[in-house]
């Protein structure tokens, strides 16, 4: 195999910058990128403070950000870039499952999602989708958020958490904390069907169905709030 | 060409030594791909994403050493190492994991692999372990090891009295299920368990993990499973919850 000169920087080709810590998967990434023909990789970096840095230097056309990075959470660099780049669309590369997480990289500023198990066409896809201008979804993402738009029940623009009121917001952060049902009502002197009867709203609100998924959004939640603090 | 030392079936077997890649993730095949690509001694005989395909292909493709990812959906990547060396006895197996915990490299060994790297380091890490395995060493990179000599160097009496690490295999494979959002039925389900014997180790991981009860038990596997951080113990009672901030 011919050893290739670093690629030079060819007017035509969309430059990328990667936003990955494990090695292993940036050398994928790096590969997949540069056989294309009308894309580049410009630069790439580990963790988020390397990616502001880096992204300010190369000025890149678009990001491709893991959103398990370390250092902090990868939906916070995701906003920062948004302030800093406004016009830099974001393609979210993540090992969590859209149907959890794609809403919010999207609410964070983010143009598009690609799982880590989706063929690596998707990705490609997924990037010159924004370069274009476009928000890429796969499409089974496509059809849950139309599927969840004509749900009037669940209007999409304020879908979540803001729905709930403030007694079930406290009662959420509780669940997010590991307290049961039982720990709740004692902790707020209510009555154990009272807190049910909140566990019930606050469900629907949220739009799942069983006990884990509500435990899940609790944490998640509890989560990306620590972070602000 | 050098011939060390006779080989058995050394006359149906290539010279280069075959390497089959596991991983979920096509990305990661593609740089373990490229890592050993260069390499005049090692040949990619081919790749695999589930469980079913990882298996067939060892039996068709005869690697000698197979890199395995942890992350095969509706599979425990234990209970797949356990059966891959129950089969195919000689098999080399690396563990690559993006799990930089000590633990999971201790079951992975334990259960049979032959070395354990994590994602997060080097690309020569993968070859310098694969050198070590073919060499018959066993190889646990080296910012595990030093995880494991400094957990040795703060054991104290009851140092890791509410650790992940006093769950058994199965315990842990329950108690990531439940990080999933599995319910006990579904456990049960895939893992051909009874739903009372999927309940009796939820009590025993209680125990273990010193947790009062289901709902601290079910926010410590999310916590773990979507965070990998593990507090140890359920939320301080006295949490103020007087103040809130919205959302």
């Amino acid at each position: 195999m011919n050893k290739l000169p670093a690629p030079q920087p060819a007017p035509n080709k969309r430059r990328v910058f990667l936003v990955e810590d494990h090695p292993v998967t940036r050398r994928g990434l790096g590969l997949l990128i540069d056989q294309e023909a009308d894309l580049m990789v410009c630069g790439q970096a580990a963790a988020a403070v390397a990616a502001l840095m880096g992204i300010q230097t190369t000025k890149p056309d678009v990001v491709i950000v893991d959103i398990a990075i370390p250092g902090r959470d990868g939906l916070e660099l995701i906003k920062d870039m948004g302030e800093l780049h406004p016009q830099l669309p974001t393609v979210v590369l993540s090992v969590l499952d859209e149907t959890i997480y794609a809403h919010r990289a999207l609410q964070a500023g983010a143009r598009g999602y690609v799982m880590k198990r989706e063929p690596v066409e998707q990705l490609l896809t997924a990037v010159r989708e924004v370069l274009a201008g476009e928000v890429y979804l796969s499409a089974a993402m496509r059809k849950q958020l139309l599927l969840t738009s004509l749900d009037l029940s669940h209007p999409v623009s304020d879908f979540g958490v803001k729905l709930l009121s403030d007694r079930e917001l406290e009662i959420f952060r509780l669940v997010g904390e590991g307290f049961g049902t039982q720990k709740i009502a004692a902790t707020l002197n209510l009555s154990i069907s009272t807190v049910e009867t909140h566990r019930t709203h606050i469900k629907e609100k949220l739009g799942v169905k069983h006990a884990p998924d509500l435990v899940r959004e609790a944490v998640l939640w509890l989560q990306s709030q620590n972070y602000k603090q | 060409m050098t011939n060390a030392k006779p080989e058995t079936a050394a006359a149906h077997l290539p010279a280069r030594k075959r390497i089959l890649i596991v991983d979920a993730f096509p990305l990661v095949r593609a740089g373990v791909r490229a890592a050993l690509g260069n390499h005049s001694g090692y040949e990619i005989c081919g790749e695999a994403a589930q469980q079913h395909d990882t298996l067939r292909l060892i039996r068709e493709l005869q690697p000698n050493l197979v890199t395995l990812g942890l992350n095969l959906k509706n599979c425990h990547w234990l209970e797949l190492l356990k059966d891959m060396r129950v089969q195919f006895p000689t098999l080399l197996i690396l563990v690559m994991s993006t799990q930089s915990e000590s633990m999971y490299a201790q079951r992975a060994i334990k259960a049979g692999s032959n070395g354990f790297v994590t994602l997060l380091e080097p690309l020569e890490e993968t070859l310098r372990a694969i050198g070590s395995l073919f060499a018959g060493e066993i190889y646990v990179s080296r910012c595990v090891i030093s995880q494991i000599a400094s957990q040795m160097a703060r054991r104290r009496p009851d140092g890791n009295r509410r650790s992940l690490q006093n769950l058994t295999d199965r315990e842990l494979e329950i108690f990531e299920l439940m990080g999933d959002g599995l319910c006990v039925r579904q456990i049960a389900d895939r893992l051909k368990l009874g739903k009372s014997t999927v309940e009796t180790y939820r009590n025993r991981i209680k125990e273990k993990l010193h947790l009062p009860g289901n709902p601290e038990l079910l926010q410590s596997a999310i916590q773990w499973k979507w965070s990998g951080s593990w507090r140890g113990q359920p939320a301080e009672l006295q949490r103020p919850s007087s103040h809130l901030t919205a959302p």
